[in-house]
């Protein structure tokens, strides 16, 4: 019979290679390739309630571009703080601006000092527009995002 | 913090030369002299036991007393920007906070088994026990108080700085105190187990002696045993819904 040391040692190496395995398979899959016709120029910001209400993406492509989710990651930790699936998609014609809205609260335990957030607007080729921010904003950044 | 820092060292002080002689005289003592050493001892013991348990208490208290002092420190969004106003003494108390278990628990299981034998046969190997910890102690307690002395509200650079979006790696402050927080009892659990699976080993020595004292030893082992299962079993339970926290939020909706 295994010996309790054994099964000890067993179940922390399981345990250890079972985090961090999952971790890094979850930020693999964060891993998208850009999309080369789709930017996203902002975000939209609710500032009483610290939720991030839209994200505001430009076509500088020649097709109409399919936003299907938005993915919202915390830098600092790599985790994904909010996804998601936008029904119906968001189809953006060639050479224009759009808002797609998604409600994802942006944390209060940071709001003191603040960190920074990675969003992801997946488009329906499985590739995707990348946004970094920061919040708290500055004020700057503020008088585009406030709504 | 503070209080226990000085409180630890005052009772090491107070300490050493007991341990001290009891070391030295333990072994070429006559009978009327090891009474007298034992009662010594047991002054020494309950000392010991108060000082370490004081250390072991402080160890869970340094991260709650660090995650409070966020507010206060302009800059720190985490534990991260508290050991930068705290430099250097912060990460070498962290690193050394996450060692003292074990070496502190080998100490107090012995007496535990000491307590339980009659005419204390670990008595001499306790108090140079004791001895070779006080540099251990006494680094334990100054890096505390340097720590906590040194923290001051100044503006600090917190971990936004190096765990950009680029860096793979999480801000393990973030990662563990807030985005994760099951992470605490995973790392207590698997801790726990570990630490008493080193108690143990060192305890196992004393099972092959005769008498008492080995009888003692294996019961106090099989005891350490079933603590170090059931506490890697608590590590495996709340290690399930530690990965739900960093998978959940990731499920789109």
């Amino acid at each position: 019979m295994l010996k309790p040391k054994f099964l000890i040692l067993i179940l922390v190496v399981v345990a250890v290679i079972a985090a961090s395995t999952t971790y890094y398979t979850l930020r693999t899959s964060l891993e998208i390739p850009e999309a080369e016709n789709l930017v996203i120029e902002g975000i939209k910001v609710n500032r009483e309630a610290s939720v991030m209400t839209g994200v505001v993406v430009k076509n500088i492509g020649d097709k109409p571009v399919t936003v299907e989710k938005i993915v919202l990651i915390r830098v600092q930790t790599g985790l994904v703080v909010c996804s998601s699936t936008i029904n119906p998609p968001a189809v953006i014609q060639p050479g224009e601006t759009e808002i797609v809205r998604v409600s994802c609260e942006l944390d209060h335990y940071y709001k003191k000092e603040g960190c920074d957030y990675k969003v992801l607007a997946v488009t329906s080729e499985g590739k995707a527009a990348k946004y970094v921010f920061g919040y708290p904003m500055t004020l700057e950044e503020l008088g585009f995002a406030v709504e | 913090m503070v209080i226990l820092g000085f409180f630890a060292l005052a009772l090491t002080f107070y300490t050493l030369p007991k341990a001290y002689i009891i070391w030295r005289k333990a072994e070429k003592a006559s009978l009327e002299e090891v009474y007298t050493l034992e009662k010594s001892f047991y002054l020494v013991s309950t000392v010991v036991w108060l000082v370490l348990a004081s250390r072991i208490v402080g160890m869970g208290l340094y991260w709650v007393a660090n995650e409070s002092l966020i507010p206060l420190i302009p800059g720190a969004m985490c534990q991260w920007g508290v050991h930068q106003a705290g430099h250097p003494y912060s990460w070498i108390d962290s690193i050394l906070k996450l060692f003292v278990l074990f070496v502190y628990g080998i100490w107090l299981s012995l007496d535990m088994i000491n307590r339980r034998c009659r005419g204390s046969p670990l008595m001499a190997t306790l108090s140079k026990y004791f001895i070779f910890l006080v540099p251990l102690l006494l680094a334990d307690s100054i890096l505390d108080l340097a720590f906590y002395f040194k923290v001051e509200p100044v503006t600090v650079p917190c971990c936004r700085v190096v765990f950009t979006a680029e860096n793979p790696l999480p801000c393990p402050f973030c990662f563990v105190f807030h985005d994760a927080p099951m992470f605490i009892a995973v790392i207590a659990g698997y801790g726990l187990s570990i630490a008493t699976m080193i108690w143990g080993s060192v305890i196992k020595r004393y099972t092959y002696q005769p008498g008492e004292l080995g009888e003692i030893s294996k019961r106090a082992l099989k005891m350490l045993a079933n603590l170090s299962l059931i506490f890697a079993i608590i590590g495996t339970m709340a290690l399930v819904p530690a990965i739900f926290q960093i998978m959940a939020p990731a499920t789109p909706h």
